[in-house]
């Protein structure tokens, strides 16, 4: 080992070893966005199978409209935990905007159809 | 043709769905000085956290937030975003129970909750940001819908807009103090992402967390993992302790104290943590992070060492 020829490296080795290395996180921590999301949900395991990456949301931004620099700082801003939550299914998230002059014979028949629907949502309130 | 029996009809199935549970609580609520934005089309996110913000403490505007949340081509602006921008603004973006209790235990406690409504129906959803600011058990909810003035809302109207939009609601919170409706693990889960981009406020939102809920194993594991990276080990490897002795079947939190104790050189603790783990009955991704944890223990030697609580 001619590395460990040096009096200095074999001290700082050992001291390296017996003082462990603190400040650098051990790949084996397991960080507290997931620990926090599998208690507020039990699929994470599932979910984090479906790997995608913070490039595949940006170039989402990006191809809907929004600037590209902006986009790259949006996505960003996103935690780990939410760019897998979102990556996948980012097409079908809600996009709030508005229509308040929504109103035609469609809505009204859907709007009653689903009051009188099976599901009473008042009795899960 | 007479009609009126089909109006009947459809009258009393209308009234059928109609029974409101009994208001949660007795008194009104109106919270003073949360702006209201007239919003631009399609300006509903920038506008309803801008008002949410603003009554946070924080110097923003409907016009500064719109380069960070709108979205052209969808119309609108998404969820996740809104929870990205208010941790870029220092705050903590805290989900809200699912239920109407914890809503106005928000308003009780002087904050207003950001909630996603559908306008529409299920099948043909409209969605919009509001802002809640009041809420009254005969007239209802008082919102900030991107009017220059809130809005009055019935409790009913409310309530269905708000439940077909999947009940999500939002806080905006202060990281030194913890708004009364918040359940732990959303409160960890709003703290952890800032770990990254700001972490002594995620320093003080799990240090506020420990005062108020000791006895919760998730916010000593947070602790625990914010400490260490801190690079104080001996408060990091007491808040892991406790984690591990309030849920010792949790074998997340036992590879992060046998990480810690092995980073402070106790290899021996750092093995009696992980020993009675079966690694094949873990889910394989848990597995991994232990068999690597055991991997870089077992390659050094025995070492006992003294306690940190000890004086």
């Amino acid at each position: 080992m001619k590395n460990f020829k040096s009096p200095l490296a074999v001290v700082l080795s050992a001291g390296l070893i017996l003082m462990g290395t603190p400040g650098v996180s051990p790949a084996a921590m397991i960080g507290t966005e997931r620990l926090a999301a599998q208690s507020q949900r039990a699929d994470t395991e599932a979910r984090l199978q479906n790997l995608l990456s913070r490039e595949d949301v940006q170039q989402q931004l990006t191809a809907w409209g929004v600037d590209p620099v902006q986009a790259k700082s949006r996505a960003a801003a996103m935690s780990d935990e939410e760019i897998q939550r979102v990556a996948a299914t980012l097409d079908q998230q809600p996009a709030g905007g508005d229509v308040f002059g929504l109103i035609g014979v469609v809505f009204v028949v859907l709007l009653i159809l689903e009051l009188v629907g099976v599901t009473n949502i008042f009795s899960r309130i | 043709m007479d009609l009126r029996p089909l109006w009947l009809a459809l009258g009393l199935t209308l009234a059928g769905c109609a029974a409101l549970p009994p208001s949660p609580v007795a008194e009104a609520v109106q919270l003073v000085g949360v702006p209201a934005h007239a919003q631009e089309e399609l300006q509903c996110g920038p506008a309803a956290l801008s008002s949410a913000l603003q009554a946070s403490g924080v110097e923003t505007s409907p016009e500064a937030l719109k380069k960070d949340l709108f979205i052209p081509a969808r119309g609108g602006s998404l969820q996740v975003e809104l929870l990205a921008q208010t941790r870029r603004h220092g705050r903590l973006p805290v989900q809200l129970p699912a239920e109407e209790a914890a809503l106005i235990a928000a308003l009780r406690d002087g904050l207003p909750p950001l909630v996603l409504l559908n306008l529409g129906v299920r099948s043909y959803p409209v969605w919009h940001y509001a802002v809640l600011v009041g809420y009254d058990p005969e007239q209802g909810y008082l919102l900030n819908d991107g009017k220059a003035e809130p809005s009055r809302y019935s409790r009913r109207s409310f309530l269905r807009r708000w439940d077909w939009a999947g009940r999500w609601a939002l806080l905006v919170s202060r990281p030194e103090q913890i708004p009364e409706p918040v359940r732990p693990p959303d409160w960890i889960a709003a703290a952890a992402p800032l770990e990254r981009s700001a972490p002594p406020l995620a320093a003080t939102a799990y240090r506020v967390a420990a005062q108020r809920w000791p006895e919760q194993a998730l916010v000593q594991a947070a602790l625990g993992a914010e400490r260490y990276a801190a690079g104080d080990l001996a408060a990091s490897v007491q808040a892991l302790r406790k984690a591990v002795a309030l849920e010792p079947d949790n074998a997340a939190y036992a590879n992060n104290l046998a990480n810690v104790e092995w980073a402070r050189g106790c290899a021996t603790a750092a093995r009696t943590a992980l020993a009675k783990f079966d690694l094949a009955a873990l889910p394989p991704a848990l597995a991994a992070s232990l068999g690597q944890t055991i991997a870089e223990i077992s390659a050094a030697p025995a070492a006992a060492c003294p306690d940190p609580a000890a004086p």
